[in-house]
């Protein structure tokens, strides 16, 4: 047996630590900046810095800047380690995590700039979605090389998670972002409607599976042992969970989609694996705190290990939270309120955020051959985190639990107790306040941090190769144990091929009869195509993010039929791309917007929504009124839409031009009647004609059943 | 996360503890981070009765959300209507209180705080072991002495349901299930599946398919069309329990205007809550017609208004107020409005519509008219 010698690459670790740190607080920034906006809508300072446009930027700022490279950081210390090897190439690890980091400047400038697919958590536009699957590839291949390259014959149970992630986050990836580009900036989505909504949020709640929970829970499996300084509490438990939670996840999309337009039976898919998550989800609890038996004394000592167990403590809990979340009943209530935001940040701040932040404290002294600078600092820090936690959770369920009581509210009479949705709005003003004030406290506490692993850094210096032997693996290896898991320990590829089977299973089995099967999307006759105008007013609607405050979904209950009119039906979104359902309900819901009000009043609304709704906390959208609409785009958005199927007549795309101007100046001369001198040619008149066409179709197909 | 709390509480404790070595009081009242935890908690107590003082009127509704957690949206609705067809039916009539919803819901709030109890008092106690580890030094070496000589030390009925439930290796007898898994350091034991959780996980499948057996194919369970369908039968039988019950029903056939003052003083707040956004809140008008002058585009008169309200006139933008309004609350607005005949609004709009006379129409009965002159008199005065 010869021992080889081979070195550590630190220095990769290290930049990605401080691309964690660096992004960690841009985009804790921006989420205040949006917490903010909400009670003082002054804060949306211009078009650039909207709520709709700030809101996406925070989402994927923390989600693929912060959380992405602290997956990253952790990945490539702790892959090197579990493997005894070196990352496979240095030159695609450094393509890999400066063309991640570019990558997120591009995402930093076009989506303020409303360059946008709006899809929740995919919103970049398409040639950052290509940017991204190349990285991820790179990211893919560096890691099978490596494990290729191996000196440890069996692989730990942190490599099947980075496994399943590498493979499934690159099918969740590509599958949802397909879509035909229009110009370098703008491109429809492949699917419409139901499909587009099924598709979105296969991939949005997946993206919590393999993005924000599976390489963590990796994570979780290499850096707790370690600082606790323990065994793992059970072998058989992480096989159990790991591949169960992998198998189950993938289906449990549908329970962002309750009570919607979605077909019954895919809804109740996403019910029943929801429910049987738990257990897999808890798993990964378990076995991180049972690990701790017998350290428990060392949490008082160890930053690090406060910062887990408050961790796998909020992991836990958001894991019980979301079944009881897709219950049906209970989605009932917290859908389209605060609660969901609530329940994501216990995972966000607590899970993601507390993980990455025990890894730095361990991290970075360990980098730098050096300690930590400062333990009563880091405890200071897990003060304020966890206030801060406590501060930002608790509001917000109060103000989810209000708006739905105060949504659904019906007085004695058999009206609405509240049917100005304003109303709603004002009675939580004073929650977004408190939110705004824990989100203060966390930012503050990773301030403290950023100070104290600078102070760390420079008190020690980098080992930018760490010194390491190990011996090879023996070419002729006779399989000694008898678990049979260990087979495939064994065999990265079959890993990896075993992993991709499991979570393809159930995206197939709902995804593709969605497709398929004709009554999932019944036909609705009286349903049309948008005109080039509505076209071009609803590609500004999407541009706007009015989505991250409005949702185009009538839930059937009576509550939101009277107050909105009659619920969506699957038929009626057939041509949109993308769908724009929305998932949560600042403002009310728009899909049976069209003819509620004049379009003078959505002209004075949009120039300043707290004359016609005292109170309102929406932003101005006046300069709608100064910018021209940009029709030269509109003979490409419909040669787009007909490669997508929308039946424009032939030739259309030459002639929507013409239809588009005859439409705005009729909508322009209606404005003059109310004393509103606007240019057909302003976007503002484009975005009224989208929301006056909004839900208005069924509408007509009413009439004509009632006439035959 | 409160044995993390405590846990970070312990940071200081060591130095802390043998300053105080000498004093009687247990370690943990000599602690300043009990009392620090205890701030901590009250500030928790003191953010929570703000926030539930700031929404005192949604309490109830608050309490009664727990309950429908474990009932569907609509039961929750079908609920109401029950009882009454129930009482009809039953010979028998159990007890009114176990009819009550409100039983079980104290019933369940209650065994909420039980369990919150016992939880906070099983937290309290690790609590205090880890800030002050000898407080109960005897109960711990009994214990560990049971558990490294196997003798059965204590073992109440309680502890063995939960050893069997957690199935786990002590700590000091872990070597036995120690694997040959080394990595990077990294050792890992061959403890059992927890029986809990596995049970737990066993038991979600079962419901699983028992779910998706009831609502897709039995059909026991109703999905969510059928659930519309039932919220709207609910809702209209109670409209036509209300309908039976209040003696004058106002439609815009019989609706009459309001003098008595308080009732147009609530006419002037629904106003301005739902009207003064296009109206002005002098009625002048903006996006919608100027209301003060005489001429009116859908008719004036209190039973045009009131129905044009009512129904709306979607087509040129007024929208339907039937789902947001009651009709008393209508015929209140409508009464406000009608005040609003000849004041002088600061920008009004120009007239719309056609001159309306306030003739006694044909229809209307003499006090009808009557009002509607009083009050077009008192405004010209």
């Amino acid at each position: 047996m010869t021992i080889e010698k081979f070195r550590y690459d630190n220095k990769i670790v290290a930049m990605f630590a401080w691309a964690t740190v660096i992004w960690a607080i841009v985009g804790m920034l921006v989420g205040l900046l949006a917490a903010f906006q909400l009670p003082f809508p002054a804060l949306n300072f211009d078009a650039h810095t909207t709520f709709g446009r700030i809101r996406p930027l925070h989402t994927n700022a923390i989600i693929f800047a912060f959380v992405g490279n602290g997956m990253f950081m952790g990945i490539y210390y702790s892959l090197q380690r579990l493997l005894k090897a070196r990352m496979y190439s240095d030159v695609l690890s450094y393509i890999h995590f400066w063309g991640w980091q570019l990558i997120i400047v591009g995402a930093a400038i076009t989506l303020p700039l409303g360059i946008t697919a709006s899809k929740e958590y995919a919103e970049l536009e398409w040639p950052l979605d290509i940017a991204i699957a190349i990285v991820w590839v790179i990211f893919g291949i560096n890691m099978f090389g490596t494990l290729v390259r191996r000196r440890e014959r069996h692989l730990y149970v942190a490599i099947w998670f980075y496994i399943a992630t590498v493979v499934t986050v690159a099918v969740l990836h590509i599958v949802n972002s397909l879509a035909i580009p229009v110009t370098l900036f703008k491109s429809y989505s492949l699917y419409a409607g139901v499909q587009d909504a099924l598709v979105q949020w296969w991939y949005g709640h997946n993206a919590v599976a393999f993005f924000l929970t599976t390489p963590y829970l990796g994570l979780m499996y290499y850096f707790l042992p370690k600082a606790a300084n323990r065994p793992v509490y059970s072998y058989r438990l992480s096989i159990i969970h790991f591949w169960s939670l992998i198998f189950l996840y993938i289906w449990a999309g549908p329970h962002h989609l309750l009570y919607t337009a979605l077909p019954d039976w895919a809804q109740s898919l996403g019910v029943v694996f929801s429910i049987m998550l738990l257990a897999p989800s808890w798993g990964g609890m378990i076995n991180g705190l049972l690990t701790l038996r017998g350290a428990w004394d060392r949490v008082r000592d160890n930053p690090e290990l406060k910062f887990y167990v408050v961790a796998v403590t909020a992991y836990g809990m958001a894991t019980f939270e979301g079944p009881m979340l897709s219950l049906k009943s209970v989605n009932a209530i917290s859908h389209f309120t605060d609660w969901t935001i609530a329940h994501v940040h216990i995972g966000a701040l607590g899970w993601n955020g507390f993980l990455t932040f025990g890894i730095l404290y361990w991290l970075i002294p360990k980098l730098f051959n050096t300690s930590l600078y400062s333990k009563k600092l880091a405890g200071i820090h897990f003060w304020l985190g966890t206030l801060g936690i406590v501060f930002y959770a608790i509001p917000l369920y109060w103000a989810g639990i209000t708006q739905h009581f105060m949504w659904k509210e019906f007085t004695e009479d058999g009206v609405l107790r509240y049917p100005n949705f304003l109303e709603t709005v004002v009675q939580v003003v004073p929650m977004y306040k408190l939110r705004a004030l824990g989100g203060s406290l966390y930012l503050l506490g990773s301030l403290v941090m950023v100070y104290n692993l600078i102070k760390t850094a420079r008190a020690g210096k980098m080992v930018a190769n760490e010194d390491a032997e190990a011996p090879a693996l023996e070419k002729n290896y006779v399989a000694h144990d008898d678990h049979w898991h260990r087979w495939i320990e064994r065999r990265p590829a079959q890993m990896l091929i075993g992993s991709l089977i499991v979570i393809l299973i159930g995206g197939m089995v709902e995804i593709i009869p969605t497709f398929m099967v004709k009554s999932n999307v019944p036909t609705i006759a009286s349903v049309k195509p948008y005109t080039p105008l509505e076209l071009q007013g609803r590609d500004i609607y999407v541009r706007e993010g009015c989505y991250t405050c409005h949702s185009q979904m009538v839930r059937p209950f009576r509550y939101e039929t009277e107050r909105y009119g009659e619920y969506s039906k699957p038929g009626e979104f057939v041509y949109d791309h993308p769908f724009q359902w929305g998932s949560k309900r600042t403002g009310p819901d728009l899909h049976r917007e069209g003819g509620k009000y004049p379009n003078s009043w959505h002209y004075n609304h949009m120039l300043d929504p707290q004359t016609m709704s005292p109170g309102s906390i929406m932003p101005s959208y006046a300069f709608m009124i100064d910018d021209d609409l940009d029709t030269t785009t509109t003979a490409a958005k419909i040669r787009a839409m007909q490669k997508l199927g929308v039946p424009y007549p032939e030739g259309y795309d030459a002639q929507a031009n013409k239809d588009l101007m005859k439409q705005a100046n009729s909508i322009a001369s209606n404005l003059e009647k109310d004393g509103i001198k606007v240019m057909g040619n302003k976007e503002i008149v484009a975005l009224i004609a989208y929301l006056q066409r909004l839900g208005v179709d069924i509408k007509a197909e009413k009439t004509t059943a009632s006439v035959n | 996360m409160f044995i993390s709390l405590s846990a970070w509480a312990g940071d200081t404790q060591a130095t802390e503890t043998t300053k105080v070595a000498a004093a009687q009081p247990p370690d943990w009242l000599m602690n300043a981070n009990t009392y620090l935890i205890a701030f901590v908690v009250i500030i928790l107590l003191a953010t929570i009765l703000a926030l539930y003082r700031s929404s005192l009127k949604l309490l109830k509704k608050i309490t009664s959300f727990c309950f429908i957690m474990f009932v569907s949206g609509s039961a929750f609705a079908a609920e109401e209507a029950a009882p009454a067809e129930a009482t009809k039916v039953t010979a028998i009539q159990p007890p009114d209180w176990l009819l009550h919803t409100n039983t079980y819901l104290i019933a369940f709030i209650v065994f909420i705080l039980v369990v919150t109890i016992v939880v906070l008092f099983k937290t309290n106690m690790k609590l205090i072991r880890m800030i002050a580890p000898h407080a109960f030094d005897d109960e711990k070496q009994t214990a560990e002495a049971g558990a490294v000589s196997g003798v059965k030390n204590r073992e109440t009925f309680m502890r063995k349901v939960y050893l069997r439930l957690v199935d786990s290796v002590p700590v000091a007898k872990e070597q036995d299930i120690l694997l040959d898994h080394d990595y990077d350091g990294i050792q890992e034991l061959d403890n059992n599946l927890p029986p809990w959780w596995k049970w737990g996980f066993y038991i979600t499948i079962i419901a699983a398919v028992i779910y998706m057996l009831a609502y897709h194919v039995t059909g026991t369970g109703k999905l969510q069309a059928e659930e519309y369908a039932d919220e709207l039968a609910v809702a209209a039988k109670q409209k036509e329990e209300r309908m039976k019950n209040s003696a004058e029903n106002i439609t815009e056939e019989n609706v009459t205007v309001l003098v008595d003052a308080a009732e147009i003083a609530k006419g002037k707040d629904i106003y301005e809550k739902n009207c003064s956004a296009c109206h002005m809140a002098d009625g002048g008008g903006m996006v919608g017609p100027n209301l003060t002058d005489s001429y009116w585009l859908h008719g004036g008169g209190v039973k045009n208004i009131f129905k044009t309200i009512t129904y709306g006139v979607p087509a040129k933008g007024m929208i339907s107020w039937q789902a947001q309004l009651s009709p008393k609350q209508i015929q209140e607005v409508t009464s406000f409005i009608m005040t609003l005949h000849g004041t002088k609004p600061a920008a009004p709009k120009e007239p719309q519509g056609d001159e309306w006379k306030d003739e006694p129409a044909a229809g209307a009965t003499a006090t009808d008219s009557a009002a509607v002159a009083t009050t077009a008199e008192a405004v010209k005065k």
